[in-house]
């Protein structure tokens, strides 16, 4: 019922970042556009384009519940987090997913307080609350608490009855007789005594919790892919579809498996994006220059990609990274400056080396229209169907990279979620754990499939091969 | 010259610059980022410390533990002594390396004769020394170079020159000839601390024993000669141990025994006082109260210096010494002041000139060493500086660190494995890519192209070694048809040829779908589009024209262009071959040149690091041009730099 109820509300999320994605901020764009004075229109062979690229159905789709997966993925933290949407105690509330959420996004604010302490709650202890069981007890106060209680109980006589059969064999060993009636040692009657506080101190809770002075809103998901789930019965990785534990599993720290590929998705798509795009700006620029000055220029630069794109780039970027532990942005330099800007200079070089020569070029120089404007108003938009056709390929390129590096250990810092290092820890483990590799290789392998399909379907539709065939 | 011939010119005219560029860039990498051998070996030193003192331990007292002049020693062998540049001209065989060959004791084969003679005259002179000795010692005497000494006393000379002497012979070393100089009017000398005095040959009383001496002086002198006749014709001499060496070195070892002598002086001279020499300098310890004295901002800078061990040294003693410090295995020094030195007058004046004769015997060797261009170290063991050129343009990859085997051996040895694999999935990937892209090229969107399609596309999304692990974890972890690693079964030597065939291809399965997949879809689509497009084309048209069957038209006329493209991948293919196999090899374990490469790095092993790119980027270029010369010929068309 409750995985019913969480599956509800994971589609009204989705719907919600449907109308979002595909509604509402494009219809920001254009307004936006419109009001600094572009025309914001599609020209007619770029809207035909667009209509082709939205007839091809499997493209299309895939194109749609990717996107609107990416944006549903920006606000991960508000669904997918350890910590409540709200808590509240009487007067006091606090949003600490919101915060989280916020900080995220401004990263260099880390000191708004994204973590509700215990003392604000009538609780005891030290650091961050136990939110999930928080949650429990607020739901249902009497018999939560008292079951918390009671397993403890339960607890100190189990371990006593272990320690005594010790003591007991023990004392059979050296030949004397054992006295079950004795006192046990000090440091024992210390220990229980502070367990038997604990039970009194959860029964004390009730009273608290009962009078409804304290709620709290979990998000969905109620983990987060950095937490090591260590109240979870058993020694992790948790196999998944068992109750009591998070869907998917845990991994070897104990750490869930769903959070984890839902927040690896988000920064494996991310990184490929940023690094596709800045990669594409570098390359059109200098493959424009190249093609449209030609000369001294594009020989030496031809030169030098052709050195530079003989660089075995993974075995370089994992000598560096084994050294330095890359960040986010590091690594997305990297593999910008070894490899991202390399394949579309060629591209759009012959482009504009092509385009130039056309009459309208000709044509537009002769009317005195300046350099600049010739390469950006007429040949540029004439030259970008190899570099959006293009575009697609180059993400599933550098998920794939990011993946791999990852799954060799030469990839993002530790505390960055990952697919890579998910896998990592399956492969190491395949034999006694091939969840953790069949997990994220089948949400791997869907996104990958979902962007070449968006691929193939844009390369159709922008720059499509009519094959005439006799028979 | 033809465009072409151009063109493959400039190709491979950049094959040396690129090469170049790349393996300096990844060395300058290598050189500058910290993790490098020395940092190992101290980090495996703290380690070590770390468990040796009980898993506790404070740090700083763990830094730098390292023996000073074993990091030297291995800087020297890592070149990391060297500008980077230097090195890398090392690393590629422009710049002679220096290297250390130890010089061996002659060895006795081919000496036999030499060896033999030069036994008999030891043996000879010893016996005959026996007999004097023995002759000599109920009265004391001493024989040198054929002169007999009897010992005396100097109470009977005045007291200054008494002084002289006794003060003399306190400081004995260095001062050997001042102290004859001395003795030579009283005709004394000096031996073995004794003062020896020639016997009366006059002396009417020892006529009787000065007569039996004389034939034992005789055969000890007639011995000696003949020794070192044997020794100067043959250049070889007999070392106390018994080991034959060149003549040559007798300098070299005499003048060394003396520094080693002089040294072990000093040092006896200094360990009780504690104070330690650096730079011609006595520096002494600072003791605890007085630490707390010094500067903290000297100390916290000094500190942070510790502990960033072995690559900080030379800043922190240069640090230091502006203070009038210095630093010694986790103890900090200060200069020995004025006031003291003038407190304790005798010792450091005797210290000083014992200092000055180690720094003239040092002085003295160095000399002879150079002039002799062999070295010698404080054990004896001599060797010899020889440069020479030795990097990769003479095949030599160096040594790598972990595996203590010849780089290039390693390497060879795992590309054929590698090659192995690439070989076969290339192959595969021909054999499956073709057909598949003829069919579906045949039946152009029918449900068979697009079932097939969602296939080849699915080839694409995913790269080859998560295929591997997909495969392993779902044939051969769930259901147990297909071994997990390797990449050949561990018993073959046991197993039948029939066995041993069946093991190999069932080890190579996964792997080699995996290699496959890397171009499996973007050969199928290749083949499929190119097949369409001549389809397309006017000739095709002239052939259905002339009635040909259209099995023929397509599989002789249209199939044999459509193949162009495929073909000229050849050379591509091989740089992926390299690529590729990282990932896959260490997916499942196959131990290759990627899994080489990989642990290479994970273990910081450069000469491996170096040598797996080279070859990479051997392959790389080559297989490019291959890749251009294969198309030039096969396809009339292509016109290449025009």
């Amino acid at each position: 019922m409750g995985i019913l109820l969480n599956l509800f509300a994971f589609i009204a999320i989705y719907a919600v970042s449907y109308v979002i994605t595909h509604k509402i901020l494009p219809l920001i764009f254009i307004k936006s556009g419109r009001i600094l004075g572009f025309k914001m229109a599609l020209t007619p062979l770029t809207a035909k384009r667009v209509r082709r690229f939205q007839s091809i159905r499997r493209g299309h789709y895939c194109f749609l519940i990717l996107s609107t997966g990416f944006i549903m993925s920006l606000g991960l933290e508000l669904y997918v987090n350890n910590k409540p949407l709200r808590i509240q105690n009487g007067d006091h509330v606090q949003y600490p997913a919101l915060v989280n959420w916020y900080n995220f996004w401004v990263p260099e604010n880390m000191e708004a307080i994204d973590i509700a302490l215990p003392k604000d709650f009538n609780l005891l202890g030290e650091g961050e609350i136990d939110y999930r069981s928080f949650a429990r007890w607020v739901d249902n106060p009497h018999q939560e608490l008292e079951n918390d209680a009671q397993a403890i109980e339960d607890a100190i006589l189990q371990d006593q009855a272990r320690f005594q059969k010790a003591l007991a064999k023990n004392a059979q060993q050296k030949g004397l007789e054992y006295d079950p009636k004795a006192a046990l040692p000090e440091f024992k009657e210390k220990e229980y005594k502070n367990q038997r506080e604990k039970a009194d101190y959860l029964r004390g809770l009730i009273p608290i919790f009962a009078s409804g002075k304290m709620a709290i809103t979990m998000p969905i998901i109620p983990y987060t892919y950095n937490q090591q789930l260590l109240a979870l019965p058993g020694r992790p990785p948790h196999r998944p579809m068992q109750d009591g534990i998070p869907v998917l599993g845990t991994d070897f720290d104990g750490k869930d498996v769903l959070s984890q590929l839902l927040y690896g998705f988000r920064v494996s798509f991310a990184f490929a994006l940023i690094v596709a795009t800045i990669g594409y700006l570098i390359g059109i620029v200098a493959g424009a220059a190249m093609g449209y000055f030609g000369g001294w220029f594009d020989i030496l630069v031809q030169r030098f990609i052709e050195v530079w794109s003989s660089i075995p780039f993974l075995f370089t970027i994992m000598i560096l990274a084994s050294v330095m532990q890359p960040s986010f942005w590091v690594m997305a330099c990297l593999l910008v400056a070894l490899r991202a800007w390399l394949g579309i200079t060629y591209t759009v070089r012959g482009e504009f080396y092509r385009e130039k020569s056309r009459d309208y070029v000709q044509a537009a120089s002769a009317m005195g229209v300046g350099e600049t404007k010739i390469m950006l108003k007429h040949i540029l938009p004439n030259s970008l169907v190899p570099v959006v056709t293009y575009f697609p390929f180059e993400i599933v390129a550098y998920i794939g990279a990011l993946v791999s590096l990852d799954f060799l250990g030469f990839g993002l810092s530790a505390d960055t979620p990952s697919w890579g290092k998910l896998l990592r820890q399956g492969a190491e483990n395949i034999s006694t754990y091939p969840h953790l590799v069949s997990i994220p290789v089948l949400a791997f392998a869907a996104t990958l499939f979902c962007v070449v399909m968006i691929g193939e379907a844009v390369r159709e539709a922008f720059d499509p091969k009519v094959y005439a065939r006799l028979r | 010259m033809s465009g072409m011939t151009v063109y493959f010119i400039r190709r491979l005219m950049l094959v040396p610059v690129t090469f170049l560029i790349i393996t300096l860039m990844v060395y300058s990498i290598l050189r500058y980022v910290p993790g490098g051998p020395i940092e190992q070996a101290e980090a495996a030193m703290k380690m070590a410390a770390m468990s040796g003192e009980g898993g506790g331990g404070n740090s700083e007292s763990t830094t730098l533990q390292l023996d000073e002049e074993a990091m030297e020693e291995l800087k020297r062998y890592y070149a990391l002594d060297k500008p980077v540049l230097t090195g890398y001209l090392q690393w590629l065989g422009i710049y002679p390396r220096e290297f250390r060959r130890r010089v061996p004791v002659v060895p006795e084969k081919g000496n036999e004769k030499n060896a033999r003679e030069l036994r008999e005259a030891h043996k000879k002179l010893s016996v005959a020394k026996e007999a004097l000795e023995k002759h000599l010692s109920p009265k004391h005497f001493v024989h040198l170079e054929g002169r007999l000494y009897q010992p005396e006393s100097i109470e009977g000379l005045d007291k200054t020159t008494q002084d002289a002497l006794n003060s003399e012979k306190a400081q004995s070393f260095g001062k050997h000839q001042n102290l004859n100089n001395l003795l030579k009017p009283h005709n004394l000398i000096f031996l073995d601390g004794k003062f020896l005095s020639p016997i009366d040959t006059k002396d009417p009383q020892l006529q009787a024993f000065l007569q039996q001496a004389a034939p034992l002086l005789k055969a000890v002198k007639k011995a000696q000669e003949s020794m070192h006749h044997k020794e100067t014709t043959s250049g070889l001499k007999l070392t106390t141990s018994g080991h034959l060496i060149r003549t040559a070195f007798d300098r070299l070892i005499e003048l060394n025994t003396r520094k080693v002598e002089v040294g072990k002086a000093l040092q006896a001279q200094l360990t009780p006082k504690k104070i330690s020499i650096f730079d011609q300098q006595f520096y002494e310890p600072i003791s605890e109260e007085a630490l707390k004295k010094v500067d903290k901002a000297i100390l916290e800078t000094a500190g942070s210096l510790v502990s960033q061990g072995f690559g900080k040294r030379d800043e922190l003693l240069s640090f230091l010494r502006n203070h009038n410090m210095t630093w010694k295995k986790n103890e900090y020094y200060r200069l020995v002041t004025q006031e003291s030195r003038d407190k304790d007058k005798d010792f450091f004046t005797s210290v000083q000139t014992l200092l000055k004769a180690l720094t003239m015997a040092n002085a003295r060797l160095l000399r002879v060493e150079h002039f002799q261009g062999f070295r010698i170290n404080e054990e004896g063991v001599i060797y010899q500086i020889e440069n020479a050129r030795a990097g990769i343009l003479q095949g030599d990859f160096g040594r790598s660190y972990t595996r203590s085997e010849p780089v290039l051996k390693s390497i060879v040895s795992k590309f054929e494995v590698s090659l192995q694999f690439g070989l076969i999935g290339y192959l595969l990937s021909w054999l499956i890519c073709v057909p598949l892209g003829v069919f579906k090229a045949l039946r152009h969107k029918t449900t068979f192209d697009s079932t097939t399609s969602a296939f080849v596309f699915l080839g694409y999304a995913i790269p080859g070694f998560v295929v591997c692990l997909m495969l392993l974890t779902w044939v051969a972890v769930n259901v147990e048809w297909l071994p997990l690693g390797g990449y050949k079964p561990d018993n073959i030597e046991e197993l039948s040829n029939l066995d041993a065939f069946i093991g190999r291809v069932r080890h190579m399965l996964i792997p080699v779908i995996g290699y496959t997949i890397g171009g499996f879809a973007t050969m199928t689509i290749l083949m499929k589009n190119s097949l369409l497009e001549n389809l397309g084309q006017d000739y095709i048209r002239t052939a259905f024209a002339k009635g040909l069957k259209e099995k023929r038209v397509i599989f002789v006329h249209a199939l044999r262009n459509s193949l162009i493209p495929i073909t000229a991948g050849i050379g591509h293919a091989l740089g992926l071959l390299f690529a590729g196999s990282f990932l896959i090899e260490k997916t499942c374990n196959i131990d290759g040149m990627g899994l080489l490469g990989y642990q290479a790095i994970v273990e910081r092993d450069y000469p491996i690091i170096m040598g797996v790119l080279v070859f990479g980027v051997l392959i790389r270029l080559f297989g490019n041009i291959i890749s251009d010369v294969v198309w030039a010929l096969i396809d009339p068309r292509i016109r290449f730099g025009s």
